[in-house]
């Protein structure tokens, strides 16, 4: 005989990025802890799951205890976008359990939690805190039911009645084994982190019953709109666009000549890293390539981290972006995570279905990163790329690159394994003059030019010369006319 | 934004212009009272409408100065004697005029902690209980 077996429906929680980070959503039924210090976010989570989850089929109950009072929690709950003070009274309940807990008799809490329950038949169930009643039955130190029995007895009743339910917990111990954590089906940590004078929010799902949650800690903001998670980012399928496969199609990069030197332009879903010294026309190129792409009817996102973006992006990029032909995403926030970015420019790349995405550049992305996400720049910026690609976007990053004559370096952050493509920028010096120089260093599996070109920036844009005939040294920066004839070398390196 | 009063008020207010008996506004007074209560106690805590209505006292004082004498007794939740006791022994008119600004000074208070529309929606059964409005008019007929 086929028996079924139990069927986990999974609840949409209504707040951005967490079903990614519970692994598809929160089970029905389950028994929850959201724990953290006081600030942390977890009352202002709560509400959100339960505005976002109650419905006059399934109704909420919101139980307060000693905690914050009540009527501070409305006053400032109600100031975020999700409250909506329809649902009260009607799909929502609030319930204060301060009588009962102030007799520090937890059977008393209990009983009062049932009744509420029998009569309202709620499909979720938040006591918040937790903490104040595990205080309440300490304090006064009389034996009536153990706390342990109190959150068995809770967490079968509450699974028994249908009930999905959150225990807000302010100082649980992570060290302490709280007889909590056993019963609790799931278990989300929020946490501030504080690194140097910046601290940001990080929420861990420590447990998850019977759920492919993501490990670690996952950033997450609180805005006007509530709390926000930022899940790091997945490729959304093998990337069968990008690296690996046979090219297929090729993005033109909008300067006359570059394509050419790409071996007929940048394959599409690769990701592109353009190097260069402050001033040599990175940010011109990436203007150039989301220009080019608009005027093919292509939609692009720019992630802009420069000081003043309005200004070097230009008027033609300027107008594209009030078009709505180019998104931008707002990186003035403090404290970013490349999660965070990430997040940002996916979302804006489905939202505008674009093919071409600019990073401009990745040094001003570190100085907007928290401190403490600086370390992991590397691994957080490699999946980020992945991701990126995996959209079948074409992705082009600039980097600063201090001019170093001594050695031929892409990026300053070992970046350059992370794309498919190379184009690097450099200043040398020819007769009293500086001149700028492009070479496309790599394309991977594409035949690409080897040429250093001259090129210089009019008002049209970046305009290819041809090649420094007759130099060498051109990478160290002071190249030499190459003796015509052969004879002792004058030397590339003697300066 | 300032939302049309709700009709308790409207009905007080007449009442206070055309005299009412003020043993019949001290009792619908503690019966109004033990209502918000009921509505509120529940989700704010029964002592958080006690301070509330200890503050609201506090600020009625200004313009029905009897109220002290409310004010000045401890207030156990779900105690209305001493208000009712204060109110009856006023002329109706006082009485009606004190009960007025008690309710719509806790009414704003409200307002500013939690906002109009919230306390509209908690409030709402409260004040639309047809019951005080008949029961004062019926009284005053």
């Amino acid at each position: 005989m086929n028996m079924a077996k139990a069927t986990i429906n999974r609840l949409p929680t209504g707040v951005p990025g967490l079903d990614e980070v519970l692994g598809g959503g929160l089970p029905e039924y389950s028994f929850n802890v959201l724990a953290g210090a006081p600030g942390c976010g977890k009352t202002t989570l709560a509400h959100q799951l339960m505005f976002a989850l109650a419905t006059p089929e399934r109704p909420a109950l919101y139980f307060t205890v000693l905690g914050e009072p009540p009527l501070k929690m409305l006053r400032y709950q109600q100031q975020f976008a999700f409250f909506d003070e329809a649902k009260i009274n009607q799909s929502i309940h609030f319930v204060n359990l301060a009588d009962e807990t102030s007799t520090g008799d937890l059977s008393k809490v209990l009983d009062r939690i049932i009744a509420e329950v029998e009569m309202r038949s709620p499909g979720l169930v938040f006591v918040d805190s937790f903490r104040s009643v595990i205080l309440a039955s300490q304090t006064l130190g009389r034996d009536f039911i153990s706390l342990q029995q109190f959150v068995q007895q809770l967490g079968m009743l509450m699974t028994s009645w249908q009930a999905t339910t959150f225990l807000l917990g302010e100082y649980f111990s992570e060290n302490d084994p709280s007889p909590v954590f056993t019963v609790a089906d799931g278990l989300i940590w929020l946490r501030q982190s504080v690194q140097a004078n910046s601290v940001v929010r990080k929420m861990d799902i420590m447990k998850m019953r019977g759920q492919p949650t993501l490990p670690g800690l996952h950033t997450f903001r609180i805005s006007e709109l509530g709390v926000r998670v930022f899940a790091p980012p997945f490729p959304a399928v093998p990337n069968e666009s990008g690296a690996g496969s046979p090219i297929v199609a090729r993005a033109s990069m909008g300067v006359v000549g570059l394509d050419a030197m790409m071996g007929g332009g940048l394959p599409r879903g690769y990701s592109l890293l353009v190097a260069g010294p402050s001033g040599s026309g990175k940010s011109i190129l990436a203007a150039a390539f989301l220009a080019e792409g608009a005027r093919l009817g292509e939609t692009g996102v720019i992630a802009a981290f420069e000081q003043r973006p309005n200004q070097s992006r230009g008027r033609h990029i300027a107008d594209l972006i009030d078009r709505h032909q180019i998104g931008v995403i707002d990186t003035r926030a403090h404290a970013l995570s490349v999660d965070e970015i990430a997040m940002l420019l996916i979302e804006e790349i489905r939202r505008l279905k674009a093919s071409r995405v600019v990073i401009d550049s990745l040094s001003g992305f570190e100085l907007a990163l928290a401190p403490t996400f600086r370390d992991d720049f590397r691994e957080s910026l490699s999946r980020m790329v992945a991701a990126l690609t995996s959209t079948g976007a074409t992705v082009l990053m600039t980097s600063e690159l201090e001019d170093r004559y001594n050695e031929l370096r892409f990026s300053p952050y070992g970046t350059a394994f992370l794309t498919d493509a190379i184009i690097v920028q450099r200043y040398i010096e020819v007769d009293s003059r500086l001149q700028r120089m492009m070479a496309v260093v790599k394309v991977r599996a594409s035949a690409h030019s080897n040429e250093l070109r001259l090129f210089h920036i009019d008002d049209n844009g970046i305009q290819i010369d041809g090649m420094l005939a007759g130099y060498e040294g051109l990478l160290g920066g002071r190249p030499n006319r190459r003796p015509t004839l052969a004879g002792p070398s004058q030397g590339a390196d003697d300066g | 934004m300032q939302a049309e009063k709700p009709a308790v008020f409207a009905t007080l207010a007449r009442l206070a212009e055309e005299g009412m008996d003020a043993d019949i506004v001290a009792s619908n007074a503690a019966s109004i009272w033990r209502n918000v209560e009921l509505a509120l106690a529940p989700i704010i805590g029964q002592s958080a409408v006690a301070a509330l209505y200890k503050r609201s006292l506090h600020i009625s004082r200004a313009t029905s100065p009897f109220l002290t004498a409310v004010f000045d007794v401890p207030h156990a939740p779900g105690d209305y004697a001493p208000l009712q006791t204060a109110l009856s022994q006023q002329s109706g008119a006082d009485a009606s005029a004190a009960l007025s600004v008690l309710l719509q000074t806790f009414h704003e208070l409200l307002v500013r902690l939690i906002g109009e529309s919230l306390t509209e929606r908690l409030l709402r059964t409260v004040w639309d209980n047809p019951s005080y409005g008949l029961a004062l008019r019926d009284t005053s007929s």
